[in-house]
């Protein structure tokens, strides 16, 4: 499911956090089902247990996944309408931004980039 | 609870081998010591254990002299690039012996860990590859149950499937109970996304020690055209610049300036270890 | 402290060298039996004497391959020096009991070959040879005093006099060797050479030396000869110059020892 890029510019801890957010948002992992511990991901990932904690908080910071003590990290009711409202947030700066700069950088008309997006949304939508 | 230095200085006929180096190992935390080759990293490590004396400085281990100290180094286990075994031991034999010394050796732990590497408790050690004979080392590293263990180059040799699993059996132990590992090697990338801490060492002085993450949130990298990136790096700490054709990469000391006049032509990237530790000990 | 792992370790590792010694000494014994038949019966003598100066120089060649690799296993394993040292002075002496008491039995052995063969085997100890035992067949090297007196013990008595005999013959040769091999291990190649060119050319040199000073030659083999009367003319006195001789070696080994590093 998830993927860490050791290469990436990003940082590994935020990382492995976009990972399990893109895992919630999908249903790979259920509401109120166990994340996967900070073990398992230290070793699947050969990671620093420090650094997938880190990972974890983050969730646990946005209110999407809790602590029960002794047992582990779960996701929290409601995680994936949370992060479905983050990420709408988020999405103008993370994806049409760049776009957009692109675009202007190509020299595309800003009719044609429209176009295109809106060609991309129905055959998304016929799947 | 830690193991200590204090201005170890060590000389070897011209060359100074250490000078002035403090370091502080603290407990359940995982190092990258990190220096290129002839940096200091094993003398450093070989005194810590004994095996070589500082000219000058002290070693504590928990707050006890560590100096030909037998309770203190029984805490302490050091896999060197050479080993002290004879040459004719075999390696079932040696892990006989760990345990005879390290009461906590667990050889059912070896056994295991030989079969999942394929190492061959038959063989002697003499007669193992270098590849092998790396794995023998990790193998006892791996089962003594020392508080600290230090591992000297420990993936000489080893490939890439080997070093996974000695990751992940590293990574499982240490997640089971975890314990200080020292990973001295000049290959950061393959230990960046490992380690806690990382402690650099340049010419025999260390340059860094801290964290990894506020070592990297120290510094940036800055890239776009040449023209640009000199006008922004003016009056700047800059530790190097790559050049590539007419791009140019920057890696600064500080944060981004995201709002300086050239700034909308550039890009910014966080810094990446291997680049930093290149940059700084480059000489 | 780790000493007990350390001497554990130190008398595995000669324990190979041990049971080879004796396989072969006994080897021999029982080659002379499966020719005796072919060798014309009773005009055949089989001696076998003082098998401790054979020992004592095996012993003394353990002692040169007793230091390099139990000090690096030690190192390996977080064992001081000075652990090291002690264990190394503990397994030395087991060593040389064990191998006082083995030479006795081997001794008692071929003397036993005697009832059967009763003109083609003799055996005496290294004891009994130099300062004469029991069972007679004394060297006259004519500067033991207790020779005679040596001849009046009983059996049992010299038996137990030539285990502690042995004892110390073998503290001084293994504390030798050993004090060499470590001397050899600090020493940089430099030193090496010195060292190992350094005694052949000090012998030719004295020779030469003697030959133009006759009269200092005679002095100085009177004075060898007076050294050996007062150091070796009683088992006390030898016994104690042997103790000398092995805290002198091993203090000096001890020097070496104390700032040695990893190799």
């Amino acid at each position: 499911m998830l993927k860490v890029d050791m290469n990436s510019e990003k940082p590994i801890f935020i990382q492995i956090a976009e990972g399990l957010e893109d895992a919630i948002l999908s249903g790979a992992l259920d509401e109120g089902g166990q994340l996967p511990s900070i073990t398992e991901l230290s070793v699947q990932y050969t990671i620093n247990p420090a650094t997938a904690l880190k990972g974890i908080n983050l969730l646990v910071d946005q209110g999407a996944a809790y602590k029960k003590r002794g047992v582990g990290m779960f996701v929290a009711q409601g995680a994936r309408a949370l992060l479905q409202k983050k990420r709408q947030g988020d999405f103008s700066a993370r994806f049409v931004a760049p776009m957009a700069a692109e675009a202007k950088r190509l020299g595309l008309p800003r009719q044609e980039l429209m176009d295109m997006v809106a060609l991309e949304w129905d055959s998304a939508e016929k799947g | 609870m830690a193991i200590k230095t204090q201005n170890l200085t060590k000389r070897f006929g011209l060359v100074q081998a250490l000078q002035g180096v403090s370091i502080t190992l603290e407990e359940k935390k995982i190092y990258g010591l990190l220096g290129r080759n002839g940096a200091g990293k094993s003398t450093l490590l070989n005194i810590l254990t004994g095996r070589l004396f500082a000219d000058e400085g002290a070693v504590t281990i928990d707050g006890e002299n560590a100096i030909e100290n037998d309770r203190a180094q029984g805490k302490v286990f050091l896999m060197s690039e050479k080993t002290l075994h004879p040459d004719s031991m075999r390696v079932r034999q040696a892990f006989r012996w760990a345990q005879t010394f390290y009461p906590g050796f667990d050889q059912g732990q070896a056994l295991s860990l030989s079969g999942d590497f394929g190492l061959s408790t038959n063989a002697r050690i003499s007669g193992l590859s270098t590849g092998y004979h790396s794995i023998f080392k990790l193998v006892l590293a791996l089962s003594v149950n020392t508080p600290y263990v230090l591992l000297d180059e420990p993936i000489l040799g080893l490939d890439a499937n080997h070093r996974e699993l000695f990751y992940k059996r590293l990574l499982e132990k240490y997640a089971a109970a975890p314990f200080t590992v020292v990973l001295s090697t000049h290959l950061i990338e393959e230990v960046a996304s490992l380690v806690e801490d990382v402690i650099i060492i340049k010419d025999g002085q260390v340059l860094r020690q801290e964290s990894r993450d506020s070592l990297l949130s120290q510094g940036y990298t800055v890239s776009g055209g040449a023209a640009a990136v000199d006008a922004y790096i003016q009056g700047r700490r800059v530790l190097g610049i790559d050049a590539l054709g007419g791009l140019r990469t920057a890696y600064i000391q500080g944060s981004p300036d995201k709002s300086a006049p050239s700034a909308q032509d550039l890009e910014f990237g966080p810094m990446d270890l291997q680049k930093l530790f290149i940059q700084l000990t480059n000489s | 402290m780790k000493i007990k792992p350390s001497i554990r370790y130190q008398l595995h590792d000669q324990r190979l060298s041990f049971l080879v010694y004796y396989g072969v000494m006994v080897g021999m014994i029982l080659l002379n039996l499966l020719f005796l038949p072919f060798a014309g019966g009773s005009d055949l003598r089989i001696t076998s004497g003082g098998i401790t100066a054979v020992t004592s120089i095996f012993f003394f060649i353990v002692g040169l391959c007793s230091f390099k690799d139990p000090f690096l296993l030690g190192l390996q394993h977080g064992i001081s020096r000075r652990s090291q040292f002690l264990a190394r002075l503990a397994s030395m002496g087991i060593g040389c009991a064990f191998l006082a008491l083995a030479d006795e039995i081997y001794t008692l052995l071929v003397a036993l070959l005697k009832i059967p063969f009763p003109n083609s085997f003799f055996a005496f100890s290294l004891y009994e040879m130099v300062y004469g035992g029991s069972t007679g067949t004394k060297l006259s090297l004519g500067l033991m005093d207790e020779a005679t007196a040596a001849t009046s013990h009983t059996a049992l008595m010299t038996i137990l006099l030539s285990i502690v005999f042995s004892f110390f013959v073998l503290l001084v040769f293994n504390s030798f060797g050993y004090l060499v091999t470590t001397l050899n291990y600090r020493l940089g190649k430099t030193g090496k050479i010195i060292l190992w060119c350094g005694w052949p050319a000090l012998l030719m040199a004295s020779g030469v030396l003697f030959d133009a000073n006759p009269r200092l030659e005679s002095a100085l083999a009177a004075f060898m000869v007076n050294l050996a009367r007062l150091c070796f003319s009683t088992l006390p006195r030898m016994c104690l110059t042997c103790l000398l001789l092995t805290a002198l070696f091993s203090a000096l080994t001890w020097l070496l020892m104390r700032r040695a590093n990893a190799k």
